[in-house]
């Protein structure tokens, strides 16, 4: 047969490799474990008071600084907390935490994992200064921070910091830089499971002058959203006055950074006058003005630059003829995440170039409700009374979304970032070649 | 007129043989004898007969006189001389031949000396004249008869002239009559042999000398030396003349040498002696390695003896005996001769003696001018070297290897090759111990390819370090040569031959191999070439000696160790074979031809398993190992790129640099010509390859399924496709050009295109991609030296590995080092305990990891970089673990609960670690309790106390305990008796093959007379 060879030829490699192929299958058996860290709320400073929202009566807690390590049910949606931090078992669901001095300021957060690095941008530690920074060691072992910090004038000696395992410290601001006003704090864990949170309270004698909890940015970067900014006026005689707004931005690189900031409001985005192409010395913390003269009272804005900055809006508020700030600050983009805000209702405001979102809310009930929502450069909801969680099921990409809770105590502000992201990590299997370069 | 008179004494002994032109050569001196005596030792023969029909006076002895006495005695019927100084004895053995001027010269030479008492003439072979046998002798520090010679010399005269020397052979040695008798003569403890160093030793410390005249000749038959005749003289036990001269040799040393020198010397004789024998043993001659011993036994068993002949010598000594050490060889001399003699058979098996090229030109030819007769016909250069093609060959391959592993020069690791100890000590060490200190530890059987790299790299200094990286760098070349002798035999064209042999060292198994590091698969790649050679006329193995059979063994046995994948090949070829040799053997009605075959196949592939026993033994039990090769087990590239003739994996060509492997095969399986069975077999061997690539196993230190590596098969593809492609291409272009241009001329240009192709591209990517070979020299260790210092402490290494786009976290045991040379072979499986408390430690669930890691000894935790912060927050967080370091090599943690080698528990149930002591493996128990000690249970441990064993327990951890009744200091010790029986055995075996591999000696009587001289 002419092509009897050939053909065989062809057809035993072909089933050769066929049956190899087929074969060929235990290559790719790298397991993954995934799972979410537990998130770490901080504690109650004197004086304060402070309710947590919690996704379920039977979310698993417990209280760091103390000896025992199990967990137990919160056996409530509102756990307001006495004085030592709280570590929650999360599972994927961030918890807002509500912190108040009872008729003279509010303040939100989210709670959040241990992080390698956070960044506090507001605050300040003159006279008026009654802020702290709290850093909590969930760990069982003992931890040490670095704490590096910035003001107008330029950085500050670095402080390292050691905790006890499974304790927590609270460090006055002032007591960081003294006579600072304009502060930036970057917490760097390089032991241990550390989270830290910063309250910025000030007062003058007995004067109260409002306070905040400043939410952490996880990192410095080239565009950085702040997606909520409060936006209050006060009424001098029949007239209402827009309150000020100022920007605070570090640049920490070596290099003068050039920023363009841009508003998203419901009347249009817009460069403010002054801020396209502004020149922020790198270093040193700069506050600009930010006066968007808006009709509307809530805006976002986006801070593009040709370095990495971080970056906060700080806005004097007035509720109930009391005075208080609130410091807005870079959130992350929206994921898909969950938010537990029992008792909040808060505003959530999403910026972006189209903001096309699908949110779930679940309330006490039980009953869940969807809302899409599809708008052009920014977006507000309000989140009724009795919901218990906010599940952001899909978000394109390029938006970011920041809530805001108005109370009589004052205002706070939360941004829309996952406190605990799904961890993926591959299962460890034994391979000697771990012991040759 | 000479003034001096001569006597001549002719000893006889069965000479007949000789005798005739003995007589004739001593009566047509051109100086004529004076007188001639003989002596005859109860010749057997008629040599009494003719001595005396030549007119010789006889004087009749006993059969075993010695030579000595029988001279002595002949001297003793000697007449009174009136002038003592000036007769002479001239000694003439009867197998000695003079030439006609011999007594003149020598004669003439002693006239001038007054202080010569003895001179012998120069001593030619007797059979081949040219060979100069002696011209002068001595004595080694070892015994052995040193002549200064080269072996069968060619005499041109280069040693003539007189010479002062220690002795002259008692054949021919004209000896002055009043020193002979001063001195006693010949010692009668030496009836034969060494008599001559002897006498020579004790005429210079009596203050005389001695010469050599090369002007006088003789030739000598050495009849008794070369076992012509039996040596029946009454001190030669057994009759054999090697324990006779070896036992001489060693009275002459011990009674001449100066009383400082006899410890030395004594050691030396012994030393020797087994050494020798040893040599014999191997050669196949236990008489003679008998001899060695029962000579140097024989004479210290009779110190009496030797204390005696002391005594005599310091009567007669005048002089210091040192004045003779002037002519014993230095053992710097005798090195020098063994390793002239060593390197130049080395030079003969490498490189035979080429027959040049003669030209005979016609007489005819017109051109020719008498001149040219006059210039000598070879007249190469060494320019014409570099034209030859195996030498232009290896130069550019060397070229090219200087760029290729230009980041290979120093110690080399990476890929599938680990650390290597600096010394072979090291690697004996593991070979021979029975606990290995690996993780949590392993009685396995350390494989026998430690031991065979341990016997390579001695003569590298040995350095394993030294030898690996002159393997590695050298290998293009070595392959090259050695694909070479394989492939010559497919055709005579050697440019064709070379390049197949460049086609192979640049091969893309070849690439693969050197460039990961895969120690295995470059043994096989070296080796497999010479078996195939070696193995040629297999279907016809009735025709191989026994010994070929054991020979090969020993070569297949090599690859075994090195590629367990060859014994696998090697039954499936064997069971063909006898299938075959059935149906040769009419269906095994020729009995006969099938059993010679059968017994010769099953030897070679069996006695490997016997060679590489213990540790084949356990392949058998754990099969799977038969498909890894040595090192760590690194991924090949997978079915489809094999499909290619590329094994892939780290290190290989990339998959588009397509090697013509592949064509080559399929175009060959076409032929007409023997290429044809050739492909067949390298077909078959690349289908197997494909479906080897597929497959995935765990092992060698790991529990990921790691994708095989087919060198050893892709190895049999390439020699087959190249060996093929030599078949086809030989005499190509003569039968192309005979015909129009069809198939064949298609085929060839495709298959030359391919081919310089690839050539080409994989040279240049050999030499671009250098830097990024996984092999490579100067690597960072892994552990921080830090962590090395505590001996033996365990480490847990976790670390992040990429392998292809995919990276995970892979983790192992540290003991103290990185991991070395036979330690992937060696690992132990993981237990089940510590994977969990790793795992539960990366996904932050392992509140009790610190606990497990006590438990097990383990005192550090190490995470190398770069690090996973996730992974770094976990552990800082889940407590147990005390941060030690953070450096740029990673993050140290200590485990916070104290742990150790040995932990005690009280019967109160307190736990405690107790410190070993640093010199031995020693604890102080405080009270009784329970010791556990980490490491992996196994029937070797043992604790003794006070001389006793403490009763052994295995934990439910798998953990060795034992029982402590009372308090005292307690000695752990790993019992490895099992193993060094196990290793003696294999010894014996090793050796046994050796020797019946290794050509037989011969014994001297079975030496042609041409061959001797």
């Amino acid at each position: 047969m002419r092509f009897g060879r050939p053909l065989a030829l062809i057809i035993s490699l072909g089933l050769v490799l066929l049956l190899s192929n087929a074969t060929d299958a235990a290559v790719s058996e790298s397991k993954f474990s995934s799972n979410y860290p537990a998130v770490v709320c901080p504690s109650t400073p004197g004086g304060l008071t402070t309710a947590i929202s919690l996704p379920s009566t039977k979310s698993e807690i417990r209280l760091a600084g103390t000896k025992s390590l199990s967990l137990i049910p919160s056996q409530t949606l509102r756990y307001m907390q006495k004085k030592s931090p709280i570590v929650f078992e999360s599972k994927g669901v961030t918890p807002v935490l509500w912190q108040i001095r009872k008729g003279v300021w509010a303040g939100a957060s989210i709670c959040s994992s241990s992080q390698s690095e956070q960044w506090f941008v507001g605050g300040a530690a003159d006279v008026t200064s009654k802020g702290r920074l709290i850093l909590v060691n969930s760990g069982l072992s003992a931890a040490s921070v670095d704490i590096e910090l910035w003001n107008e004038i330029g950085l500050q000696p670095t402080k390292a910091i050691s905790i006890k395992a499974n304790s927590y410290l609270e460090i006055g601001v002032d007591s960081l830089a003294p006579g600072s006003q304009s502060l930036v704090i970057k917490t760097i864990t390089r032991a241990g499971r550390v989270t830290s949170y910063m309250v910025d309270e000030r007062g003058r004698g007995l004067r109260a002058l409002g306070g905040d909890i400043i939410n952490f940015t996880p990192n410095a970067s080239k565009e950085v959203f702040i997606p909520a900014i409060a936006h209050t006026v006060r009424k001098v005689g029949s007239r209402t006055v827009e309150l000020p707004h100022s920007l605070r931005v570090l640049v920490p690189g070596e290099i003068d950074a050039r920023i363009t900031v841009s508003v998203f409001s419901t009347d249009g985005s817009f460069i403010p006058a002054g801020l396209e192409g502004k020149i922020v010395k790198s270093g040193s913390v700069a506050t600009l003005d930010l006066n968007p003269n808006l009709p509307s009272s809530k805006f976002g804005i986006r801070i593009t630059s040709d370095e990495p900055i971080v970056a906060s809006v700080f806005s004097p508020t007035i509720s109930e003829g009391k005075s208080d700030f609130i410091w807005s600050t870079a959130a992350n983009e929206l994921k898909p995440s969950i938010f537990s805000v029992a008792g909040l209702a808060p505003q959530l405001l999403f910026i972006g170039e189209r903001v096309k979102v699908e949110l779930e809310l679940f309330f006490n009930g039980g009953k869940r409700k969807t809302i899409s929502v599809d708008a052009e450069d920014i977006a507000a909801i309000k989140i009724p009374d009795g919901v218990r969680t906010v599940s952001v099921v899909k978000a394109d990409k390029g938006i970011y979304g920041a809530g805001l809770i108005a109370t009589k105590s004052g205002y706070g502000y939360f941004p829309l970032s996952a406190g605990s992201t799904l961890t993926k990590s591959s299962v460890p299997k034994a391979n000697i070649r771990v012991l040759t370069p | 007129m000479s003034s001096h008179r001569v006597t001549a004494i002719l000893v006889l002994h069965d000479g007949q043989l000789w005798l005739p032109e003995v007589v004739a050569s001593l009566t047509s001196q051109s100086l004529p004898v004076d007188s001639i005596l003989a002596v005859d030792t109860g010749s057997t023969d008629s040599s009494a007969k003719l001595v005396k029909g030549a007119r010789i006076p006889v004087l009749p002895m006993d059969r075993d006189t010695g030579f000595g006495e029988a001279v002595a005695h002949a001297v003793a019927t000697l007449p009174i001389s009136n002038d003592p100084q000036s007769e002479w004895l001239w000694i003439i053995h009867d197998d000695l031949s003079v030439d006609r001027l011999a007594l003149e010269n020598l004669i003439n030479e002693v006239s001038s000396r007054p202080n010569v008492a003895m001179a012998g003439p120069k001593l030619l072979g007797w059979h081949d004249r040219t060979h100069l046998l002696e011209i002068g002798i001595s004595i080694a520090a070892n015994g052995n008869r040193w002549t200064g010679l080269e072996p069968a010399e060619y005499d041109q005269g280069q040693r003539d002239g007189v010479h002062e020397v220690l002795a002259v052979s008692t054949a021919g040695a004209l000896i002055r009559r009043d020193v002979f008798e001063q001195l006693g003569g010949f010692d009668p403890n030496l009836d034969l042999f060494r008599d001559d160093v002897d006498f020579g030793w004790r005429l210079y410390s009596a203050g005389y000398a001695a010469i050599s005249v090369s002007s006088a000749v003789a030739f000598h038959a050495e009849a008794s030396a070369n076992e012509r005749r039996s040596v029946d003289v009454a001190e030669a036990f057994l009759h054999r003349p090697l324990l006779l001269d070896r036992r001489n040799a060693a009275y002459v040393l011990l009674v001449n040498s100066s009383w400082w020198r006899l410890p030395l010397l004594t050691v030396q004789l012994l030393a020797g002696s087994i050494f020798r024998s040893i040599a014999y043993l191997f050669a196949k001659l236990p008489g003679y390695a008998g001899d060695e011993i029962l000579a140097v036994g024989a004479l210290f068993l009779h110190p009496a003896e030797l204390i005696r002949a002391r005594k005599i010598r310091k009567i007669q000594r005048l002089v210091p005996s040192g004045i003779a050490l002037k002519f014993i060889p230095s053992r710097w001399s005798q090195l020098r001769l063994s390793a002239s003699r060593s390197a130049e058979w080395v030079r003969e098996q490498l490189l035979p003696s080429e027959i040049t090229e003669v030209q005979n030109p016609s007489l005819l030819d017109a051109n020719l001018d008498e001149e040219d007769l006059l210039t000598p016909a070879n007249n190469r250069n060494w320019t014409a070297l570099f034209k030859r093609p195996l030498i232009a060959a290896s130069l550019f391959l060397f070229v090219v290897t200087i760029f290729w592993s230009r980041f290979r020069i120093g110690s080399i690791s990476g890929g599938a090759l680990p650390e290597q100890p600096s010394g072979v000590s090291a690697l004996w060490n593991t070979y021979f111990s029975g606990w290995h200190s690996i993780a949590m530890g392993t009685s396995a059987a350390a494989p026998t390819w430690i031991a065979m790299l341990a016997i390579a790299a001695t003569p590298f200094f040995g350095s394993v370090n030294f030898f690996i990286t002159a393997l590695f760098f050298f290998a293009p070349v070595l392959l090259a040569l050695s694909a070479h002798q394989f492939l010559k035999e497919f055709s005579n064209n050697r440019w064709l031959t070379t390049t197949g042999a460049v086609l192979y060292a640049l091969s893309p198994v070849a690439i693969s191999t050197i460039n990961a590091g895969r120690l295995s698969t470059l043994i096989i790649l070296l080796l497999l070439p010479l078996l195939v050679k070696a193995t040629r006329g297999w279907f016809e193995i009735e025709d191989f000696s026994w010994r070929r059979i054991f020979s090969l063994s020993l070569l297949v046995s090599i690859l075994f160790a090195f590629s367990p994948l060859v014994f696998i090949l090697g039954i499936a070829l064997t069971g063909f074979s006898i299938y075959r040799d059935y149906m040769d053997s009419n269906r095994g009605i020729n009995v006969a031809l099938f059993n010679a075959r059968l017994y010769r196949r099953i030897a070679l592939t069996f006695t490997p398993i016997l060679i590489c026993a213990p540790w084949s033994l356990e392949l058998i039990i754990n099969p799977n190992r038969f498909l890894m090769d040595s090192g760590f087990l690194l991924q090949g590239g997978g079915p489809n790129v094999a499909l290619l003739g590329n094994p892939g994996g780290p290190g290989s060509l990339p998959w588009y640099l397509i090697s013509p492997l592949t064509l080559v095969l399929a175009i060959s399986l076409f032929s007409s010509t023997r290429a044809r069975f050739i492909a067949e077999i390298g077909f078959v061997s690349l289908l197997i390859s494909i479906f080897f690539s597929a497959i995935s196993l765990k092992g060698n230190g790991t529990n990921i399924a790691t994708q095989l590596y087919p060198g050893t098969l892709m190895v049999i593809t390439t020699m087959t496709a190249i060996a093929a492609a030599i078949a086809v291409s030989d005499k190509l272009r003569e039968r192309l050009k005979q015909t129009h241009v069809n198939i064949r001329h298609i085929s060839a240009a495709i298959m030359l295109i391919a081919t310089a192709t690839y050539a080409l591209s994989s040279t240049l990517w050999v030499v671009t991609t250098a830097g990024s070979a996984p092999l490579q020299s100067g690597r960072e260790v892994v552990l921080p030296a830090f962590l090395a210092v505590e001996k033996d402490a365990k480490t847990m290494v976790i670390r992040q590995r990429t392998v292809g786009d995919e990276a995970s976290l892979n983790f192992y045991l540290a003991r103290g080092r990185d991991a070395a040379l036979g330690d992937p072979d060696l690992a132990p499986p993981n237990r089940d305990q510590i994977t969990n408390a790793v795992v539960e430690l990366a996904d932050g669930s392992g509140l009790t990891a610190s606990t497990t890691f006590a438990l097990n000894g383990i005192k550090y935790l190490f995470l190398k970089n770069p690090t996973d912060e996730n992974l770094v927050r976990i552990i800082d967080g889940l407590g147990g673990f005390t941060r030690a370091s953070s450096t740029n090599a990673g993050i140290v943690w200590k485990i916070s609960v104290n742990t150790g080698k040995v932990l005690f528990t009280s019967l109160a149930g307190k736990s405690s670690v107790l410190q070993v002591s640093e010199s031995e493996f020693e604890v102080t128990v405080p009270e009784p309790g329970t010791l556990t000690l980490t490491e992996n249970y196994a029937q070797g441990w043992r604790a003794m106390q006070e001389g006793q064993r403490l009763k052994r327990n295995r934990s439910v951890d798998n953990l060795p305990i034992f029982e402590v009744t009372q308090p005292g200091s307690v000695t752990f010790l790993y019992d490895g008796s099992l193993r060094r029986a196990l290793v003696s055995l294999q010894t014996i075996i090793f050796i046994t093959v050796i020797v019946l591999a290794l050509p037989a000696g011969r014994r001297r009587r079975e030496i042609e007379d041409s061959e001797l001289a």
